[in-house]
């Protein structure tokens, strides 16, 4: 997906920090177990933290070294049981869906050499994994339809957009087997939700205006306070997050909240992004 | 009521300072005013009584007018508390890295991979031909 939502590595600790990229090594070795080897290419940041959110309480993760095929070496991985299933799962439908606005939106070499076959690889997963996750599907199939409308009408503001995104990441919230914690998912991840468009309406701006695209921010008036709509934000997923139960990912994710999403908002709005997303 | 000190997320041997201070940080993380409008409000209010129960009842029972609670051992899930001049709560038991159950992974080294390369070359060297030429 987007890639912004990620701890602040400084602040963790070496023991955090591996077991942060094991989580991500698992997720994409889940991938590879659950929709084979080019479903590999979905694994990104932003499920690796639904991951750790969603390990269920009172259980430690299970560790195994195993190779990694990007540099042969063999690496630990962190297998949050249940959580990374769902992640993996869900990274297909994402990963699918976001092709397929690349088709719709990207430049012409983009669209031939890259999202076009992707898609067709792709294609069987997905049909997998939605008859799997029917009602998620639907949902982000549903919700990405009415945003690409509101898109095309040009009309609606970044906030109205920003909330038809973050539901569909508050529909993975509905995946919590507790009702307490479900509602306390699917809030913070409204918000979450939220952080990642606005960010990445805001880091796609520049291309945007070169290209005539679409962005909800470009003449906006939310553009000038969109530094305090983003910590709003910010801040009401941390008080959401204060309300779960703690699992074996805590720390990690106190790093996240407090310290990487501030981290990632400040290098997106001073465009000091460094890497890939 | 669970263990009241589970609650704060305290030792049962913490000092009266470090208890009213973790209950201090509680309050202020869970006071109504930072849930104004979210919809989790009602959640945080219940916390809240909750937060405030438990320090009720740490202070009854240290002053004698309750019996302590039956198994108030450090619990291994507590909440977030930092503590600055403590070592941050564990979470987790230290992971068991698979086969690897004396500790963590051994590093990746490129020596093995050089070390299994020049068997191989000794190998061949033994049967007459000759993998790596400049060894």
């Amino acid at each position: 997906m987007y890639g912004y939502i990620r701890p602040y590595k400084p602040d963790l600790r070496i023991r955090e920090w591996e077991t942060y990229k094991g989580v991500y090594c698992a997720l994409c070795s889940t991938l590879k177990t659950r929709s084979g080897f080019a479903a590999r290419f979905a694994v990104n940041y932003d499920l690796t933290f639904l991951t750790m959110l969603m390990a269920k309480p009172g259980e430690s993760p299970r560790f195994e070294a195993l190779r990694c095929p990007a540099d042969l070496r063999k690496k630990p991985h962190c297998f949050a049981e249940g959580a990374v299933e769902l992640a993996a799962d869900l990274s297909v439908i994402m990963a699918y869906h976001k092709l397929r606005d690349s088709l719709e939106d990207d430049a012409l070499a983009r669209k031939v050499f890259v999202a076009a076959p992707a898609l067709a690889i792709l294609g069987s997963k997905y049909r997998k994994c939605e008859a799997v996750h029917e009602k998620f599907a639907n949902t982000a199939k549903k919700r990405l339809d009415e945003l690409a409308e509101m898109e095309h009408n040009r009309g609606e503001c970044a906030s109205e957009c920003a909330m038809k995104f973050a539901a569909i990441l508050s529909a993975m919230g509905e995946y919590c087997g507790e009702p307490r914690n479900r509602r306390i998912v699917c809030a913070l991840l409204q918000n979450i939700g939220q952080i990642i468009y606005l960010l990445d309406a805001y880091d796609d701006m520049e291309r945007d205006v070169k290209r005539g695209g679409f962005n909800p921010l470009v003449g906006s008036a939310e553009l000038p306070a969109i530094r305090e709509t983003l910590e709003r934000a910010a801040r009401a997923a941390a008080a959401d997050f204060e309300l779960l139960e703690p699992n074996a990912f805590r720390p990690i994710l106190e790093n996240i909240f407090y310290l990487g999403i501030h981290s990632t908002i400040d290098k997106v709005l001073s465009k000091r992004m460094t890497g890939a997303k | 009521m669970t263990d009241p000190y589970a609650v704060l997320g305290v030792s049962p041997n913490a000092s009266d300072e470090e208890i009213k201070r973790v209950y201090r940080e509680l309050v202020r993380k869970y006071h109504p005013d930072n849930y104004g409008d979210n919809p989790l409000a009602d959640l945080a209010e219940t916390k809240m009584k909750e937060i405030n129960a438990a320090y009720d009842r740490i202070q009854n029972i240290r002053a004698g007018k309750e019996p302590p609670p039956p198994n108030s051992s450090d619990n291994q899930y507590r909440q977030s508390n930092h503590q600055p001049n403590q070592p941050r709560q564990e979470y987790y038991r230290p992971p068991q890295y698979g086969r690897y159950n004396s500790g963590p992974p051994r590093e990746p080294d490129y020596c093995d991979c050089c070390a299994k390369l020049a068997i191989a070359d000794c190998c061949c060297e033994c049967m007459g031909g000759d993998l790596i030429s400049c060894c």
